[in-house]
């Protein structure tokens, strides 16, 4: 598992060459290697966008709103929330299960790292803007 | 097994009824035993339980849960329901949780009519599903590979699949992927499903998730007709179920034998009849009309008396000129021991020749030596292997050649076993044996290493403590020593002679057994039926003789006139094509009794139409000596004859006439004129079909031991054409919810019956057959000219031969040929990998890709044996002990 985020920290994903390549150290065939991957939701087995938005949608989220944010960001980007990535490739939009930070819903957390609290149609449109830059 | 032989270790009651049973077996097992059938998906008898399908359910009186009964062993004093609410409850909501995603478009899939799933939601499930929502769908069917389609949605996630790709055959190429209800079964990124295995998981889908891309859409399985036979192609002679439609072969499925191969087969043996109804066929017998100056000779079509006639005279005036002697038999590894012993009565008895040899790729291997017992043949069975403590296997690729021992080689390591493997290359046996990377041409220096446990060790290129642990292993018992031709073309007869005197002692002195690896469907009927120089029937000593290589000698020489060949396509079998060529124009008078028109057949000066395996009844004998019936399941051409009832004519028509009129007729001379044969009858082969446990083995009072089924959905299922038709199925008189699984699931769980008959080994002790004199010069790696590679030559599963390269499904898994170097042979020639190069040895010359691998040692080239657009026996030279050759760009 180490090395699946390795290959996904050097190349935005985990490959299907980087599958093979894993296989080929630690004697494993690239279907089992797959067998991990695919069983974890955080390791990405399709091309993933510059910037990961990760929309909260769980209890605290939705009562405040989270779905009209993702709503919003899906008309913004033009793509879908599940994993989809935009056609020029700069975002990837999906939903996150509770990041933790109930009391600043409706939250969203950009690249696994920074979280943005709050969140409003109109600052999710500022904060794309943002990343865009 | 009869209930009172069984070992009642304890007592356990089933539904109200007390029955013994083996302490540890399975709860599942024990009650199919007894005619009490638990419904189940994963669990199948040939690989360990995961209890994932939760469908065997039942309940156990003290347990607060219900326990998966496949995942239960019996204890005595267990009370066990398998009937009651609970159990019934169970489960229906099983079955309707496993419909929930299933699309239930049975009317378009392969699998039904013959459907675990169909069959157990009709006797187990609840009849509806509460189920409303979109059902899970997936993109269908895809191809897995050339042989494999998968349709995501059928599937249960029952693993068995993915099971049998890890534990029995190892090739770990399809894994359950995903999670919770998108999982899904699915192959890797970088690695094709090219198993050689893969169709078993086809025969063991328990729905229609995994068809057969070949079969897809053929036929719906009542139309079909089974006939229980033996696989035609190796020596390890997997039973087989042949099914036709009309007049056409159209699959062929594994059939259990705990025996011989447990529950599976290779796929060569499942997809590759199909060449009997090949366009190809020979329909009539044909005859050559030399042509006149300038023309091409023409073949003509003529009546079966007037060839036969015509034979006839030619043999007989073949004697009368140039003596007995000047005949020459070749081939029947193909052909039944019926087939084989009409022609050891016409050669032997008739003509008087003593040329007669099966060999043709083997043509180099002394198979005399290993006949020091007295027979030439394996003292060891397959299920010896389970249960060896050490084996040392010194043959070919069993992957390649005999693809199912391989299976229970691994099943053997994985039992404890420690595998020994004496390869010059990498073999996949090697994944889990230890190698003895012998230099190659060092086989002699190998062998008195590990006969003498070490003490003594010649250079041979394997570590001295390897060789020595290696003796240490082999001092243990009880052994297993598996001999067989490693490299066509190649003879080291000091080598065999003294391993098979150190295999013989320890034979003696029980602690060890020998495998004989034969290659083909019927090589070890043929030693048995006397096809081998210097051996007669029931391995009784014979005059020496010529083997196949001296015989295509003579013929150039002008001392062989007449040469027979059955099935045996010298030019692209035998290791040395330029012999072959000059035997077949040196002027003897050639018949060729074939299938198709190959090579060599239309080089003869007669072509025979035989019949085919699958149209001919008759018995075929395999590596451990075990005779196996095969059966006729489609009618042959009406102008091809099976090769027995064409010998029996010309002995006739040179004054021994003889009155048999079938192979059945034959097959009682056989036990009543062949020594080791005295006993046999065709009776004694068993009944493929015979039923687990069937009424014969469990009381009739016990059927019903276990009470009616509660009233659940009664399910009649029609009788199919082979319930009725040819009596190939015979299903129990019992009650259908124990009857049915047979259809789609033979199991072995009482083997006995089919396990054919295996010929006593110790009944002709006799005179050691006398072999061709031979100067064994054990130095041959000193030999090689500077710069050349000993060529390593090996079959692999799909070949060019005649039958495989007519068998329409195997064409797109055919391997093109290449030739392998280890890294540094290459990088000294300055070769990449990918390149053409070309391999010349003394004798000719090959232009094939290279491939690069350390699986081939330093000083050698490996090369497939018969591979579409190029045959290594253009390189080789029988007359040297060994082939040396160049790689150039």
């Amino acid at each position: 598992m180490p090395l699946l985020r390795l290959a996904q920290e050097r190349d935005g994903w985990v490959t299907a060459e980087a599958m093979a390549e894993i296989g080929d150290i630690l004697g494993l065939s690239s279907a089992e290697v797959l067998a991990v991957a695919s069983f974890y939701s955080m390791y990405h087995l399709k091309p993933k966008g510059r910037h990961v938005i990760s929309v909260c949608h769980n209890l605290a989220c939705n009562l405040m709103g989270a779905e009209r944010v993702i709503e919003h960001l899906e008309d913004t980007l033009g793509v879908d929330s599940e994993g989809e990535t935009t056609a020029d490739g700069a975002f990837t939009l999906e939903r996150a299960e509770c990041l933790a930070a109930c009391d600043a819903a409706p939250c969203l957390q950009v690249d696994y790292d920074a979280l943005h609290a709050k969140m409003t149609p109109e600052s999710v449109e500022a904060l794309v803007e943002e990343l865009r830059t | 097994m009869p209930p009172e032989t069984r070992d009642t270790g304890i007592r356990l009651t089933i539904n109200g009824t007390e029955l013994p049973a083996e302490n540890g077996h399975l709860l599942i097992d024990v009650a199919e035993s007894y005619g009490v059938f638990v419904p189940r998906f994963c669990y199948h008898p040939g690989m360990d339980s995961v209890a994932a399908c939760r469908m065997c359910l039942v309940e156990v009186e003290g347990s607060r849960k219900l326990l998966p009964a496949c995942a239960t062993p019996v204890t005595d004093g267990m009370v066990v329901h398998t009937d009651s609410t609970p159990a019934i409850e169970a489960q229906r909501s099983v079955l309707e949780l496993l419909l929930i995603n299933h699309p239930l478009d049975c009317p378009i899939c392969d699998r039904g009519g013959e459907c675990p799933l169909q069959d157990q939601a009709l006797n187990f499930g609840p009849g509806r599903s509460r189920y409303r929502e979109q059902k899970r769908h997936f993109k269908k069917p895809i191809a897995l590979s050339e042989l494999v389609m998968l349709d995501r949605e059928r599937c249960v996630l029952c693993w068995r699949c993915v099971r049998f790709c890890r534990e029995v055959s190892g090739d770990k190429e399809i894994e359950l992927l995903d999670r919770g209800s998108l999982s899904q079964i699915n192959r890797g990124p970088a690695e094709p499903f090219d198993s050689y295995f893969s169709g078993n998981t086809i025969q063991i889908c328990p729905v229609g998730a995994l068809t057969s891309k070949p079969y897809r859409f053929l036929s719906r399985p009542w139309d079909l007709l089974s006939t229980a036979t033996t696989c035609s192609f190796c020596a390890v002679g997997c039973p087989l179920s042949v099914e036709r439609r009309g007049d056409e072969v159209l699959r062929a499925q594994a059939l259990p034998n705990d025996a011989v191969n447990s529950f599976w087969n290779c796929d060569k043996g499942r997809y590759g009849h199909r060449y009997v109804s090949h366009a190809d066929r020979l329909l009539a017998p044909l005859v050559r009309r030399r042509a006149t100056m300038g023309e091409a000779d023409t073949f003509e079509d003529m009546p079966w008396r007037d060839v036969l006639d015509a034979v006839a005279d030619k043999l007989t005036s073949t004697i009368a000129e140039h003596g007995p002697a000047s005949v020459g038999f070749i081939g029947g590894s193909h052909a039944t021991n019926e087939d084989l012993f009409a022609a050891i009565l016409l050669f032997r008895d008739v003509v008087g020749t003593p040329n007669v040899d099966f060999r043709t790729f083997d043509a180099a291997f002394d198979y005399g030596a290993f006949g020091k017992g007295g027979v030439v043949g394996s003292s060891s069975q397959f299920e010896d292997l389970d249960k060896a403590h050490t084996i040392l296997w010194f043959g070919p690729d069993p992957k390649e050649e005999l693809p199912v021992l391989y299976l229970r080689l691994r099943h053997a390591v994985k039992q404890g076993a420690s595998l020994l493997v004496a390869h010059p290359r990498r073999i996949s046996l090697c994944e889990f044996g230890t190698h003895l990377a012998y230099t190659p041409g060092r086989e002699a220096e190998l062998v008195r290493g590990l006969v003498t446990a070490g003490a003594e060790i010649p250079d041979c290129g394997v570590d001295r403590e390897l060789i020595r642990s290696a003796g240490h292993a082999l001092a243990q018992q009880p052994v297993v020593v598996a001999v067989g031709q490693q490299s066509p073309g190649r003879s080291c007869p000091g080598a065999w002679d003294e391993l098979a005197t150190w295999a013989r002692s320890l034979e003696k002195s029980g602690r060890a057994t020998v495998l004989l690896c034969v290659p083909n469907a019927n090589s070890q009927g043929a030693l048995d039926m006397g096809i081998y120089p210097g051996l007669d029937r029931g391995h009784r000593p014979a005059p020496p003789g010529l083997g196949t290589l001296e015989m295509l000698r003579a013929a150039v020489d002008g001392r062989i006139r007449f040469l027979w060949l059955m099935g045996a396509d010298i030019l692209s079998d035998v290791p040395d094509a330029a012999l072959a060529e000059a035997a077949l124009s040196s002027g003897a008078y050639v018949v060729v009794s074939e299938l198709f028109p190959t090579a060599t057949a239309l080089s003869a000066d007669v072509i025979l139409p035989a019949a085919a395996f699958a149209e001919k009844e008759g018995s075929y004998t395999n590596l451990e000596r075990r005779i196996q019936k095969t059966n006729p399941v489609v009618s042959a051409p009406s102008g091809a004859r099976a090769d027995w009832h064409v010998l029996l004519d010309i002995s006739a028509r040179l004054g021994t006439p003889r009155v048999w009129t079938s192979s059945k007729e034959i097959a009682a001379e056989i036990a009543r004129s062949v020594p080791t044969h005295q006993g046999f009858d065709w009776e004694l082969l068993g009944d493929p079909w015979a039923p687990v446990a069937g009424p014969a083995d469990v009381p009739p009072e016990l059927w019903h031991a276990a009470g009616e089924n509660p009233p659940l959905p009664q399910y009649q299922a029609s009788p199919t054409p082979d319930d009725l038709g040819n009596g190939s199925l015979r299903l129990p008189d019992r009650r259908l919810t124990t009857s049915w699984p047979l259809r789609w699931e033979l199991r072995a769980v009482d083997a006995t019956r089919r396990r054919g008959w295996v010929w006593p080994g110790k009944a002709a002790a006799g005179p050691n057959p006398a072999t061709a004199p031979s100067t064994p010069r054990l130095n041959v790696y000193e030999d090689a000219p500077p710069g050349a590679l000993f060529l390593l030559a090996g079959r692999a599963i799909y070949d060019n031969g005649a039958m495989v390269s007519r068998s329409p499904d195997l064409g797109v898994v055919t391997p093109a040929p290449f030739v392998e170097l280890h890294p540094d042979e290459a990088a000294s020639r300055r070769l990449v990998a990918g390149s053409e190069v070309t391999v010349s040895s003394p004798k000719g010359s090959v232009r094939v890709p290279l491939r690069i691998s350390t699986d081939t040692p330093p000083g050698a080239a490996a090369v497939p044996f018969d591979q579409p657009g190029m045959s290594a026996n253009v390189l080789l030279d029988s007359s040297e002990p060994a082939t040396y050759v160049t790689v150039a760009p």
